[in-house]
């Protein structure tokens, strides 16, 4: 429904209508039927209306044609059955102490069809006598529905507003109550506001007078209209705009110099500008701005150039020539423009580009940005010049880069971008001739290579998106900084006064820095809080609100909100106000939301709570129980707990809480101290650590003999295992040599070496570049060392801490590595042997004693590793070989036995030629062996076993024929 | 070989502690069938023993012939191939393995490979049981999906196999699971248990065990015989003839937790926080798991405190072993609970001493 007119309401306000229970009903509703344009917008039929005119007019109470059912249509069907009967069918007079709320809901529901049924309840109208108390009135409508009004004993003390009306007024004006109560209600409500809105801005309104009115019309946006028009009015850092400025200039020649073929006025020109700006640093705005405009039309001023600094020209001319060269060399062919938004990037891409006198050509996020569109549009761009009469050159600014270049289509066409900035600075000969019809306007251009370049600017919030890494090398970074807090509020302050706005610096300054320096922030704050006709130096902290800037920070930045407590200007103004307020939590309650913000902003919980363990204990703060660092690790718990529960069963929802953490330790530990925050490497470094040694025991546990690792699981090594077991592997042997031991040293030599077999343990040659620096403490001096391998001892070596085992000498452990791979190499070769025989065990005695020929053989319990087997070779040839032979060697070694004990007969192998050549090869190799070889302690094994062979596996030169070990058993 | 190995009874007779609960095995497969086993018991109690002991005894010495086995078994889940690398170690009657070793995928290991595993027959055709052996390592570390999907399968392929669990907590391992498992609860070898083996031991390898360092032995092994029979070794290794008050070597992590204890006694400050914090890490990367540590840690907090603190510090421990579990960073829950304990005892040692 339409709001009620103002006059109507001022009127009603006038009346003082409060009071609902003294209503009358004496309205003519015909009248005020008949007033009511509004009346046909309803689909209502005249006979309703007459209906309506007739039953009113006779003064009949309306409500005696009032049904209950709040619904409209139900109502209008009363109405019509209602026409026949031109008397009511039961004037039963309502008392002036019925409650008017009644009365007026009747009409309401005449005319409102979203009037709801609450309104029975609302004004003590009920289907059951007994659910009133007290006085009541019966009312029964033409359809025979009876209802029950409640009688009102004292004036209605309803909050809602109502309006009295008096009698005598109704009568005058003849029909009130146009809409329903409610709609009347809201439009006193929005009356009042209207006023206290209008109250403010009035005066300043009528101040400005007639502009202000034309303004309403079409007023333009602050931002575009203080916009920096030229190149001293920017805001942005001095020095960045210089850098840009300079980057733009090298294209000076390439564009400039070369548009005419005869180098004239504009190469003196840029000469000019060159020699003026590096010489003089303040001159040179002046003398760019001169530029700028000449540049525009440059015939007619270079004469006055030249005229005013004749001297100047032929030396920067020839530094023009010498730049040449560089600009060529330069790969900068893009420059990057980044910083948060609202600093004026953009601005100043344009302001610079128009004041070197180029058309700015733009594309940002809005447009198009598939491969090939950008590839079309940047070539256009860059090689193409306007029809529409601009004759000056294009300078192509692409802006917001990061936004959309997100996808994969994205990716592409910042390849495009930079294949065409790598190739226009290579192959630029064969582009033109490709894009020769393309190129038809400036052919003028072409007569260089260098003329189809164009400067491209680019411009991105976050410089590290990684979409932005290939550009990052190409191109020309300028990271802006935000401007001085300084220079913005100066800036605001003119704008303001241009706008006969009243503000104050200090209110001005509290918002920029609540914007970060975002100057369009600003601005639009501004703009915004002028129409609403608030004064910025009357801030309270919730139209503040309106200046929080919602972005995204690096997550350094939020550890430091977290730990440093700022003293700055906002907080301090808050301060008060919340002191003033009476509710001290305003400061809280700001850097609560401000927090809040920055970490949902962020998303990454879990880095932040890392970054917050990391620092936590760096911090200086009062803490004389330590309580406050139990309390923060105990929620830095509490986050964990919850991120877990987020990964493990997908309750996102619980994100919403993980700011907690850090809010709460924020509330404990921040400080005024700027603290020195680290990026958290522990955890990742624990995390490495912690694969590579579960790396080291796996492939440990994988080396074992199965019968111990099936007893075994790696965390038990590391628990239960690891300290004894490194214990018994470094007996107190003498470091002497092998030969030297008494029987007991070598039976625990003997032992060792079993033992590290079984465990997968060996001694091997480490070189020394490999080992941690802090096992090169431990160690002695040396290129190549000895360690254990799978290197396990490195698993206690815990930092600050002493290791209490002995360590075997150097050459212990390599005479424990060598005795452990011949060891190794003897299981090997009798694990075959057993193998066979294992499979052959039931069989193979009869089998082979029907090949029993010469050999014979004595076959100890091969089950017993430790056994080792001999053989007599038929031929008698006593070869006598140690079991120190050339690792690469298997060596299987069969005990001879005594032909008395012999209980197995072998078969010769068959070719007995092969077998001479075979066993010529051992004496060779044994015998070389045997000259390395100590004699002492080997001589006593060597002598039992009087005969061994060993063969090459693989070797045809060998064994021509495969041979099985059980066929010579 | 080690002496731990060297001295495992291989048979169910031969078992030294435990004797009641391998008579029970014993009886159980004289019948010649058996239900799923579920064996639980603190580390070093003789679980695998008597696992291994009982697979010898139903199958013969076949059973000890094991081949270790590393490759990658290709599952399908859903409509992704997945490749999971799986340790086993079998027998021709039996397979072992420990399904938690795939870690989050360790729910198709039980879907997929115990499924195919159990389907098969046994190979050794002239094997007398009817069915074979798979013998599931950690069950405990599984995880509750893994669980639930191995509850169909040992109904289902009973016919053709057996499943042996075994674990260190019955209480990680879900109900369904439990009941239908015979549960045998392996108990801690008492001290005097301990000792008795030891000095088995020491007689077969002609050695005197003072009965002095062989209780102190079995005190710091905390009732593990492994450990116990480990460090005997080192012992005889570091020094023989044994001298009565010879020193047992105590593990170095334990050392370490030690050391960690000290420093968190002598000084509580952020500062000797964030030394602990670095130890702890120290720990944690060497593969000791952090629940272990801090059982350690306050076991050695224990002895250096005033008997009114104990209870609440017991406390808080158990509070942070409980987030511990909670949560996936270990780390914040240890220092967590060591900034509880400096917490603690500062505030005790200002009221104690001003």
């Amino acid at each position: 429904m339409e709001e009620p007119d103002f006059d109507e309401l001022t009127w009603m306000a006038h009346q003082g209508m409060e009071d609902e229970a003294e209503f009358g009903f004496e309205p003519e509703p015909d009248d005020f039927f008949q007033d009511d344009p509004r009346e046909e917008a309803r689909n209502m039929s005249d006979s309703e209306v007459v209906c309506r005119k007739r039953s009113s007019s006779e003064n009949s109470v309306k409500s005696s044609a009032k049904d209950i059912s709040p619904k409209e249509k139900r109502h209008r069907a009363l109405f019509k059955e209602d026409v026949p009967s031109s008397e009511p069918v039961h004037s039963l007079p309502l008392p002036a102490s019925v409650s008017a709320v009644k009365e007026k809901e009747n009409i309401v529901n005449n005319r409102t069809p979203e009037y709801d049924s609450t309104w029975s309840k609302k004004c003590g109208v009920f289907r059951m006598a007994n659910s009133i108390d007290g006085d009541y009135i019966t009312i029964t409508a033409p359809s025979g529905i009876r209802v029950y009004a409640q009688r009102k004993q004292s004036p209605d003390a309803n909050t809602r507003s109502s309006y009295k009306l008096h009698s005598s007024y109704v009568s005058e004006t003849k029909g009130l109550l146009l809409q329903s109560i409610e709609e009347m209600i809201e439009a006193a409500h929005q009356c009042r506001l209207q006023k206290m809105f209008s109250e403010d801005p009035m005066p300043a309104d009528r101040k400005e007078g007639p502009e202000v009115q034309a303004e309403k019309v079409h007023e333009k946006l602050w931002v575009e209209k203080y916009a920096p028009k030229s190149f001293t009015e920017l805001l942005s850092d001095e020095q960045t705009n210089r850098e840009v400025l300079r980057w733009l200039k090298h294209w000076d020649f390439g564009v400039f110099g070369q548009s005419d073929n005869v180098p004239t006025s504009k190469d003196v020109l840029a000469a000019l500008r060159k020699k003026s700006f590096s010489r003089d640093g303040r001159n040179f705005q002046r003398n760019f701005k001169k530029s700028h405009f000449e540049s525009k039309k440059v015939s007619t001023d270079d004469a006055v150039v030249n005229s005013t600094n004749p001297n100047s020209v032929k030396s920067s001319f020839s530094k023009v020539y010498g730049l040449k060269s560089a600009t060529e060399d330069t790969n900068q062919k893009v420059l990057l423009l980044c910083g948060p938004p609202g600093l004026g990037k953009t601005t100043l891409a344009h302001v610079v580009a128009n004041h070197c006198g180029y058309r700015v050509v733009e594309i940002n996020a809005s447009d198009d940005r598939v491969a090939s569109t950008l590839q079309r549009k940047i070539l256009d761009a860059v090689q193409m010049k306007s029809v529409t009469g601009d004759n000056r050159p294009n300078c192509l600014i692409i802006d917001e880069i990061d936004g959309a270049i997100g996808g994969n289509e994205g990716r592409s066409a910042l390849r495009h971008l930079i294949e065409i900035v790598s190739r226009k600075k290579k192959v630029t000969g064969e582009k033109s001739t490709e894009d020769g019809a393309a190129g038809k306007p400036v052919k003028k251009m072409k007569a260089s290579s260098e003329s189809l370049a164009r400067p491209i600017i680019c411009i991105c919030n976050d410089l590290y998106a990684p979409a932005l890494r290939p550009l990052r090398q190409v191109a020309r970074v300028h990271a802006f900084s935000k401007p001085s807090t300084s220079r913005i509020v100066t800036r605001l302050k003119y704008i303001c006064e241009e706008e006969g706005y009243r503000t104050s610096v200090r209110a001005l300054s509290t918002l920029a820095e609540h914007t970060e320096c975002d100057i369009r922030a600003c601005l639009n704050t501004l703009q915004f809080l002028k129409r609403k006709g608030k004064h910025l130096a009357s801030l309270d902290d919730e139209s503040l609100r309106i200046g929080f800037k919602d972005m995204t920070t690096n997550i350094l930045e939020i550890w430091s909100e977290v730990f440093h407590l700022r003293k700055d200007a906002p907080s301090r103004l808050l301060m008060q106000q919340g002191r003033t307020a009476g509710c001290g939590g305003g400061q809280e309650l700001l850097h609560f939301t401000r927090l809040y913000d920055l970490l949902g902003n962020h998303g990454d919980h879990e880095l932040a709570v890392e970054g917050l363990h990391e620092n936590l204990l760096h911090i200086r703060y009062q803490d004389s129980s330590f309580s406050k660092t139990t309390e923060c690790l105990r929620s830095i718990c509490d986050s964990d707990i919850r991120s877990k529960r987020v990964i493990s069963k997908q309750q996102f929802f619980l994100n919403a809480y993980q700011p907690a953490a850090p809010i709460t330790i924020r509330h404990l530990v921040a400080g005024p101290t700027r603290p020195q925050l680290q990026w958290p490497k522990a955890f990742q470094r624990y995390r490495t650590d912690l694969a590579m040694k579960m790396e080291i025991l796996n492939s440990w546990i994988n080396g074992m003999a199965p019968a111990i690792s099936r007893n075994i699981s790696s965390s038990l090594l590391s628990i239960e295992l690891m300290t004894p077991l490194l214990a018994i592997l470094s007996p107190p042997l003498r470091p002497v040599a092998a030969q030297l031991y008494s029987a007991a040293e070598q039976e625990s030599m003997k032992q060792l070496v079993d033992t590290m077999i079984q465990y997968g343990l060996t001694y091997k040659e480490v070189e020394a570049n490999n080992l941690t620096a802090r096992d090169m403490e431990s160690k002695n001096q040396g290129q190549v060392d000895i360690q254990l391998d799978p290197p396990i001892n490195r698993m206690i070596n815990f930092e600050g801490y002493k290791v209490p085992h002995r360590q075997l000498s150097a050459t212990l452990r390599r005479l424990l590595g060598q005795q452990v791979e011949q060891e190794k190499l003897r299981r090997e070769a009798i694990g075959v042997v057993k193998s066979c025989q294992t499979m052959n065990l039931g069989t193979s005695s009869q089998m082979l004693k029907e090949h029993g020929k010469t050999t014979s053989l004595n076959r100890h319990e091969a089950i017993e590793p430790d056994h080792k087997l001999h053989q007599v070779a038929s031929d008698n040839q006593k070869v006598k070989v140690t079991d120190e032979d050339h690792p690469e060697v298997a060596v299987p070694l069969v005990e001879a036995g005594e032909a008395e004990t012999s209980s197995l007969k072998v078969t010769n192998p068959p070719k007995v030629t092969n077998h001479m050549s075979f066993f010529d090869r051992i004496r060779k190799g044994g015998q070389s062996a045997h000259q390395n070889q100590a004699q002492t302690s080997a001589t006593s094994q060597r002598d039992l076993r009087p005969l061994l062979y060993k063969y090459h596996e693989g070797f045809t030169n060998a064994i021509r024929r495969p041979l099985l070990i059980r066929e010579l058993l | 070989m080690l002496w731990v190995d060297k001295y495992r009874p291989h048979t169910l007779d031969k078992v030294m502690v435990h004797v009641q609960e391998a008579q029970h095995l014993k009886n159980l497969i004289a019948q010649g069938d058996c239900p799923h086993l579920l064996f639980y018991g603190p580390s070093g109690a003789g679980k695998k023993t008597l696992i291994m002991a009982l697979l010898r005894e139903m199958y013969g010495i076949g059973a000890e012939k094991v081949k270790v086995e590393n490759k990658p078994w290709k599952v399908e889940a859903g409509n992704r191939k997945l490749e999971i690398d799986l340790t086993t170690v079998s027998s021709n009657y039996h397979v072992e393995f420990s399904p938690s070793d795939a870690g989050f995928q360790d729910r198709y290991v039980v879907q997929e490979i115990i499924k195919e595993m159990a389907k098969s027959r046994p190979l050794d055709v002239s094997g007398t049981k009817g069915f074979k052996v798979l013998v599931l390592n950690e069950v405990d570390k599984l995880s509750r999906e893994a669980q639930h999907s191995l509850r169909r399968t040992m109904e289902k392929y009973s016919s053709a196999c057996r499943l042996i669990l075994c674990c260190n907590s019955a209480s990680k391992v879900i109900e369904a699971i439990r009941s239908r498992c015979l549960n045998i609860r392996i108990s801690a070898p008492t001290k005097e248990e301990i000792v008795a083996v030891m000095q088995h031991v020491a007689k077969k390898e002609n050695l005197q065990l003072p009965m002095g360092l062989a209780g102190r032995i079995a005190l710091l092994s905390n009732r593990n015989l492994r450990a116990a029979l480990l460090s005997f070794e080192a012992c005889y290794v570091q020094q023989y003839p044994f001298s009565e008050n010879q020193a047992v070597q105590a593990t170095d992590w334990e050392q370490y937790v030690t050391e960690i204890a000290n420093d968190i006694v002598t000084e509580q400050s952020p500062k000797r926080l964030f030394q602990v914090r670095g130890k702890l890490y120290e720990l944690l990367s060497n593969c000791i798991p952090p629940e272990i540590i801090l059982k350690r840690l306050l076991v050695e907090l224990m002895r250096k405190l005033d008997s009114e603190l104990k209870r609440e510090v017991c406390h808080w421990a158990a509070y942070y072993e409980h987030r511990m579990q909670l949560g996936q960073k270990a780390i914040f829950h240890l220092e967590a609970f060591v900034a509880k304990f400096m917490s603690i005892y500062k505030r005790f040692l200002i009221a104690t001493f001003g």
